[in-house]
């Protein structure tokens, strides 16, 4: 499917309607769905979130856009519940969480490979490895206090296994500022890149803000505390990527390219027949508000929309293991840190990264305490123990 | 901390507050329903919803092709291997998350002691160990009968979801040994009844070897729910024999 995003016109605003009934439709099954499936309807929760977070940022420092960006939210809104509502009632949070992590791994890592600046590809990269490792601690928690083997939901996808360790990515908040693509300079994917990881981790923070509480396990909740933490350092890393001379307009008219493209990732992958109408009537949708932005971008800025899109639609995430590269990236990687906006060996950190974190420390590792020797194996660690006795 | 309640400041009854209780009262005739009917109508929004669904998921296809033989001949006897297979996987995960419900009952022990009559924690070690003894027979059976141990499968998904307020007592700091009970007690009664349905599976399957093993699971099964209750009953200050006196 060949898009033509200067041109192609979806669906008109005006017939972008739901019903409550619409927007509860029938869920995926948590055990019989592909992992990727799940992945997708928790990315685009968090691709519609950030519209809706940008959508009102902007109306706040915008009235003329008041009204525009009032339509357009709205639909918004609704195209968020309706993907979020997807997740069945059976998936518990931490569930779900584990879920998150899987996005955070293979979105990243098919953003980090595609990317074509150096720099930002290691920002992805270093981003990638701190996620990885929040996977594995939340499958010890999973395991240790719940008895379930968290691979039932990664569905052997993605490792399970040490990143670089959580208790030593606490960081000073100036070392998690990064250097911004230049926008007239950056290449389009680059900007396509950097506002759906924003979106993806800004999401998982709010997540973990919202369920951490829920849990009765002191652990938990402490576990949750210190990776939201973790999750607000990487929303800081992320937006910092992003050029802030943008204009307002030219920020919105790339929010809508951007889940143009991708929920154009999303059909091109998706085996699930229901979910997958979903994506294209979506796609549709967003090609609408990508038409209805691109032409009040360029009333009122008297820009053409082409010198912030390009015509044709780049190459899809993808949706697959990236178990090799993730690999690599783990081998070669674990040991960097960050001063400012450049990587460096742990050894040449910051002095207020160090007495930040040792602080934070000070009372003890949640994500240490739950993973101390914990070994991811099939069936969780009990099974490793029968195993072990025959 | 006591192991019982004791009386406080609850707030959530509205004689704490009966003025304000009036006050609440008195709204409701200026203020009448917007919309009509009863708390029927959500059953027919359930209804609808119904039969637009799907399963929450299906049991995986046995691990060889000599097995799935062995699964159609036994489809076709009316043995039901399915159902078998989805409830071995049922008892597996309940046993396994049961292992890790009687570790946090340790650590309860450990934070709060016990009582007169209550569990030592040789006890619950005891028990700990048993429900882990029956997480690995399953895990056994499951793999002799051609079916994959790590799966969950439907039956299970739906226990997990049912008894995750067991698990939210148990580990939750503010609750003594003596309230986790409570929780550990509805775990237990259903794994009474789970057990003994598996055993009727089993002989309905002809799988006499597997109906001895569930025989013996139900007996140890029958040994921890009246362990449970006598420490229950102890801690309350009660008989633990009066459920037998009723009736």
């Amino acid at each position: 499917m060949a898009l033509n995003l200067l041109q192609d016109k979806g669906v008109p605003l005006t017939r972008q309607r739901f019903t409550w009934k619409d927007l509860v439709q029938r869920p995926f099954s948590k055990l019989d769905d592909d992992a990727f499936t799940r992945v997708r309807v928790i990315l685009m929760n968090g691709i519609e979130s950030e519209a809706l977070r940008f959508s009102h940022a902007c109306a706040r420092m915008n009235q003329d856009l008041q009204q525009a960006l009032a339509h357009v939210r709205r639909v918004e809104q609704h195209q968020q519940t309706l993907v979020n509502w997807l997740n069945p009632a059976d998936q518990s949070p931490l569930e779900t969480t584990i879920g998150f992590e899987q996005v955070a791994i293979e979105v990243t890592a098919s953003v980090a490979e595609s990317e074509p600046d150096p720099y930002l590809a290691q920002v992805y990269r270093f981003g990638l490895l701190e996620d990885f490792d929040h996977m594995y601690r939340y499958a010890a928690l999973m395991d240790r206090v719940e008895g379930k083997d968290a691979n039932t939901l990664v569905q052997s996808y993605s490792d399970i296994l040490p990143g670089r360790p959580t208790s030593i990515e606490h960081r000073y908040p100036l070392d998690d500022l990064r250097r911004p693509y230049n926008r007239t300079q950056a290449a389009f994917l680059t900007k396509l890149h950097a506002l759906t990881i924003m979106a993806g981790e800004h999401q998982t923070h709010d997540y973990y803000m919202t369920i951490g509480p829920m849990f009765a396990d002191p652990l938990a909740r402490q576990l949750y505390a210190e990776i939201a933490s973790i999750e607000e350092q990487h929303v800081t890393q992320y937006e910092s990527i992003i050029d802030a001379t943008e204009t307002w307009l030219e920020k919105w008219l790339l929010h809508e390219a951007n889940e143009v493209y991708n929920y154009y990732s999303c059909v091109e992958y998706e085996q699930n027949p229901h979910i997958k109408q979903i994506w294209e009537r979506f796609l549709d949708y967003e090609l609408g508000h990508l038409r209805f932005v691109a032409d009040l971008f360029e009333n009122t800025e008297k820009r053409d929309a082409a010198e912030v899109l390009e015509q044709a639609c780049p190459a899809p995430i993808r949706y697959a293991s990236h178990r090799a590269f993730v690999r690599d990236v783990l081998r070669q990687e674990v040991h960097l840190s960050a001063v400012g906006s450049e990587f460096v060996d742990r050894d040449q950190e910051s002095e207020e990264t160090r007495d930040y974190r040792t602080h934070m420390n000070a009372e003890g590792s949640p994500s240490d305490t739950v993973a101390a020797s914990y070994i991811w194996t099939p069936g969780t660690e009990l099974a490793a123990s029968a195993q072990s006795k025959q | 901390m006591t192991q019982q309640a004791t009386l406080g400041t609850n707030r959530t009854g509205m004689a704490v507050a009966a003025q304000r209780g009036q006050e609440m009262l008195a709204g409701m005739d200026e203020f009448p329903p917007t919309s009509q009917g009863s708390a029927k109508d959500i059953a027919m929004v359930r209804m609808a919803y119904a039969q637009e669904a799907e399963p929450l998921g299906s049991v995986p296809q046995p691990t060889g092709m000599k097995n799935k033989v062995r699964t159609a001949v036994k489809a076709i006897t009316g043995a039901m291997p399915t159902l078998l297979m989805d409830k071995l996987g049922e008892r597996l995960a309940f046993e396994r998350t049961g292992a890790r419900l009687y570790e946090a009952l340790v650590s309860k022990y450990e934070a709060f002691g016990s009582f007169d009559g209550g569990p030592s924690k040789v006890d619950l070690e005891h028990i700990l160990q048993e429900e882990y003894g029956h997480f690995t027979l399953l895990q056994s059976v499951i793999e002799r009968l051609g079916g994959d141990p790590t799966a969950v499968t439907p039956s299970a998904n739906l226990h997990a979801t049912a008894s995750h307020g067991v698990m939210q007592v148990i580990v939750d700091p503010r609750t003594t040994l003596l309230q986790s009970l409570e929780a550990i007690l509805i775990a237990e009664l259903a794994d009474n009844a789970c057990w003994e349905a598996l055993m009727a599976l089993a002989q309905e399957a002809g799988e006499d070897t597997l109906m001895t093993q569930c025989e013996q699971a139900l007996l140890t099964e029958q040994e921890h729910l009246a362990k449970v209750q006598s420490w229950l009953a102890a801690g309350q200050g009660r008989s633990s024999t009066m459920r037998n006196t009723v009736g």
